[in-house]
């Protein structure tokens, strides 16, 4: 809504004359200013209105917030009392959505083609409403002015009387500005005569009804109309305009009478036309005189300081509520649709003192409060990240629906089966997603794409996956970390940073998320039945187990994927694990160990294993075999060479503890016995120490 | 900043039932905020949430022991056209505290604690809002980052922006959720953490945080603008 500074103030002589203090005070007021243009000795504003207040989509609502605020007088427009009796052609209202409808005949006296004034002109203009004609002006600006739409019909056009009516099946009417007629939708409240429909009740008018340059009596049609009725009649045909806007949030009962003096009075005055009988009504809609009330200490703790009742009264009746005794008030009627209960009386107390000028204050507060586990560990996974030189991403919940071809899903593919958006705008949230692997890949396709090799990005984000037994009877929902790299590790290292950021390089950071998380985390082969194992180059490829159970995976992208998204070099590496995994209950290791006194002690066994016989065989037992202060157990070396007869030479190399002194003779029995353990069981199949 | 007031966070779903996006949010049939347009629907009559009062909704629900302050950061969902300022994804933090005795004062002072901690020396005010879950409604504003107030091009000459909106928790909703204790009152207040972001760092494109772009990444301060 725009509006004009010095309009406003001949509605309120108490409106500010400098610009940037009227707006500060609209602002106040809650009638937001959004621009201000000053234009001359004039300056417009453009309001953002309150969704709840249609009464100040007009300049007597918004003049009558500065009225009240002020203590200052509102002069609202002059309208001629009209007479009412019977309507000009029969009318009948057919639907309860149409609460009051009014028609007055109107005999045209001068020439449409006229002049309202400049200063309506200018009015008009500004809010791109003016036509020229002024039957059509009128009805236009007398909105503008007090808030009550109206429409003119030309009589000649209307064939029998006018019923207020809800659209029948297949049901046509030729909208204003439209080249030819449509069907409406069933149930859409229409104005119609005994044969076409008139207008869209509160929305718009019709091409066959609409006045013409010789048109010599017009129907003035002032109504009030259920406001969801024409919310959904508007919406229904993609139709936005003032009188809807104004309608949808709630009318004033008392105002379609006035409105139609109103203009009246304004064609009469400009020798346009004049009223040639009585203002016909139909409908029972009145002010329902609704009295609400207000508890004086209730005010008080509301909003956190006194207030004595003639405060109250006296500001509430600024606003045009009437005090109907014990301190109960009477709602005006332009208020009807949003004060309902006491809160909606304090609210305007508050306003009318203004909510910068009432006190505050924090409540006592005994303790804050600690982060939880989870958001703690949160906060160390976060470390880890950054720390490994990842950033943090977000990406959209959902995506196409060609992303799946690109993971290469074939029928009954595990990632086929999607939660679909029904209504989204975009083909490319019509999917929510199912996995992060296409998102992060498509992340590392965009930046090679310019040229940005070096990726590193972690996302905490949640993936859907359609389950009938959920909760909600459609999917559940799954909290996922998730992390991708490509190109080299340490780009921005001095030196040695030419190393790729491959999958031994993830398989170090998710390491370190495991030990800083103090989490029972496990790397192990991988698991088929984890939906992106398959996406995954099956020799570079691990599964991230908690208890046996998967709740990650680490792996190289097969090439095939990375190249579907239009990567034709770099390589691609990814993991994910489960939020809920990651942030579960730390183990509860000791926050720290002592180093013994004594430093490890370092051997080497050293075996001839044939082919065949693979070392996972070989582990265990030296394991089994080992005395309990064997620190840990690694594979040292592997030697193929020319081999002893084919035979591959693996080194374990063993690490002893140090928390007491050993003896040679303890060291070598222990390592005598480890190697007996390996001869005893694959000795017949070539083992052998070297 | 809201732990320090004792506040946690609380989590829930992203496809969400209607009741708790809307109805229990005293957001009836044919609101502007239920249009199709505005919305994701996804199959089963579901949508994806708009907002995260959600998180309030369902904790009310719960009738936990009085006080409840929790904080619900997470990702929110419009269906609008994208562009560089407007996104169909994108995050909003809520917070919300129901005791006993619980006045207007205090929303304003929790969001002066709020306003004042994030944004150190800047001027701020109060104005009247309208959101359908509280009555009475309150947005804060700061004074603009780049002209302090004076009015420029960033700020459309407001020399405001808002930051903040709030309220007192809708009697129809303390109400339906059982709270109706005489002076068992709520507040609530939220913020586009994604605006939030793009504000301290001077960003004009909002998309760009959603954009994964690593040479934009590697540019990036948490010195605010």
């Amino acid at each position: 809504v725009k509006i004009s500074a010095n309009v406003l103030k001949r509605f309120c002589v108490g409106t500010p004359a400098e610009p940037k203090a009227l707006r500060r005070l609209l602002d106040d007021l809650g009638v937001e200013v959004k621009r201000l243009d000053v234009q001359g000795a004039d300056a417009w504003l453009t309001l953002e209105l309150l969704a709840n207040r249609g009464d100040h989509h007009c300049y007597a609502g918004v003049a009558r917030e500065i009225a009240a605020r002020t203590n200052s007088a509102l002069d609202l427009p002059q309208a001629r009392a009209l007479e009412i009796g019977a309507p000009p052609l029969p009318l009948s209202i057919q639907s309860e959505k149409c609460l009051l409808y009014t028609a007055t005949p109107l005999r045209v006296t001068g020439t449409l083609q006229s002049s309202l004034g400049k200063d309506a002109e200018l009015l008009l203009n500004a809010a791109g409403l003016l036509t020229g004609n002024a039957a059509i002006d009128v009805t236009n600006l007398v909105n503008l002015e007090i808030g009550q739409p109206s429409h003119a019909f030309d009589r000649a056009r209307i064939q029998g009387g006018i019923t207020i009516r809800l659209s029948k099946p297949g049901e046509k009417a030729w909208l204003l500005f439209t080249a030819e007629p449509r069907e409406l939708p069933v149930g859409t409240l229409v104005i119609a005569d005994d044969v076409k429909v008139l207008a869209i009740a509160g929305v718009i008018g019709c091409e066959d009804s609409k006045i013409h340059v010789d048109t010599k009596d017009i129907i003035l049609e002032s109504a009030a109309f259920d406001p969801v009725a024409v919310r959904i009649g508007g919406r229904a045909l993609a139709i936005h305009t003032d009188a809807s806007a104004r309608f949808e949030r709630g009318s004033d009962p008392t105002l379609a009478v006035v409105a139609a003096g109103r203009i009246a009075h304004l064609l009469g005055e400009a020798g346009v036309a004049e009223v040639s009988g009585p203002l016909g009504v139909v409908g029972d809609w009145r002010d329902p005189e609704r009295i609400l009330p207000l508890s004086v200490a209730e005010l008080s703790a509301f909003l956190g300081r006194a207030f004595e009742r003639s405060e109250i009264v006296e500001r509430l009746t600024a606003y045009g509520f009437e005090e109907r005794g014990a301190l109960s008030f009477k709602v005006p009627p332009h208020r009807l649709w949003d004060v309902e209960s006491e809160e909606d009386l304090f609210e305007e107390i508050a306003r009318s003192v203004g909510f910068n000028d009432l006190p505050e204050g924090l409540p006592p507060v005994a303790l804050g409060a600690r982060p939880s586990s989870a958001e703690v560990l949160l906060g160390v996974a976060d470390e880890v990240l950054v720390g490994a030189g990842f950033y943090e991403v977000y990406t959209d919940g959902f995506y196409s629906r060609q992303i799946p071809e690109r993971l290469g899903q074939q029928a009954g593919g595990p990632l086929l089966a999607h939660v679909e958006t029904v209504n989204s705008l975009d083909n490319s949230f019509s999917l929510l997603k199912n996995n992060c692997l296409a998102q992060a890949v498509q992340a590392v396709a965009d930046n090679v794409n310019v040229k940005a090799q070096d990726v590193r990005f972690y996302e905490w984000t949640r993936t859907f996956h359609p389950d009938a037994a959920s909760p909600n009877g459609v999917c559940r929902e799954r909290d996922v970390l998730y992390g991708v790299c490509s190109g080299r590790e340490r780009p921005d290292a001095w030196e040695a940073g030419g190393r790729p950021a491959d999958v031994f390089f993830l398989k170090g950071v998710v390491e370190q998320l495991r030990k800083s998380l103090d989490l029972p985390l496990e790397l192990a082969d991988p698991d088929p039945s984890y939906a992106l194992t398959p996406l995954m180059h099956p020799h570079r490829c691990l599964s991230v187990r908690v208890n046996g159970q998967s709740v990650g995976v680490l792996g190289e992208v097969l090439p095939q994927v990375v190249q579907a998204f239009g990567i034709k070099f770099a390589k691609v590496c990814y993991f994910e694990i489960s939020r809920d995994a990651l942030l579960a209950e730390p183990r509860g290791s000791a926050a720290f160990e002592m180093p013994p006194a004594v430093p490890e002690i370092e051997r080497m066994l050293s075996f001839a294993v044939p082919v065949g016989t693979s070392i996972r065989e070989i582990l265990p037992l030296l394991q089994n075999a080992a005395p309990a202060w064997l620190e840990r157990i690694s594979v040292a070396d592997v030697f193929s060479g020319s081999g002893e007869n084919g035979k591959r030479a693996v080194a374990f190399k063993l690490v002893f503890n140090g928390n007491e002194a050993r003896t040679h003779e303890q060291l070598n029995d222990a390592c005598a016995a480890m190697v007996k353990s390996v001869v005893d069981v694959l000795g017949s199949r070539g083992v052998e120490q070297r | 900043v809201l732990r320090q007031l004792g506040f946690e966070v609380a989590s829930g779903p992203e496809v969400e039932s209607p009741f708790y996006n809307f109805d229990a949010l005293n957001i009836p049939p044919h609101h502007p905020a239920r249009d199709m347009q505005d919305t994701f629907w996804v199959q089963g009559e579901l949508v994806l949430r708009s907002h995260t009062s959600t998180i309030q909704a369902r904790t009310l629900e719960r009738r936990l022991p009085l006080p409840l302050k929790y904080a619900s950061p997470g990702r929110v969902y419009r269906n609008e056209a994208v562009d560089a300022t407007h996104l169909a994804m994108f995050h909003q933090l809520e917070g919300f505290w129901v005791e006993k005795g619980l006045t207007f004062a205090h929303l304003k002072g929790v969001l002066s604690f709020v306003a004042g901690s994030l944004y150190e020396n800047r001027k701020f005010r109060f104005k009247p809002k309208f959101y359908p879950y509280t009555e009475p409604s309150i947005g804060l504003d700061i004074a603009c980052l780049s002209c302090s107030g004076d009015g420029c091009d960033a700020c459309h000459q407001a020399g405001w922006v808002t930051i903040i909106g709030a309220g007192m928790i809708h009697p129809k909703i303390m109400k339906n959720f059982g709270y109706t204790e005489p002076g068992v009152r709520g507040i609530a207040f939220g913020w586009g953490t994604t605006r939030m972001t793009s504000q301290w760092l001077g960003l004009s494109r909002a998309k760009s945080l959603y954009e994964q772009d690593s040479r934009f990444l590697r540019t990036l301060r948490r010195r605010p603008a």
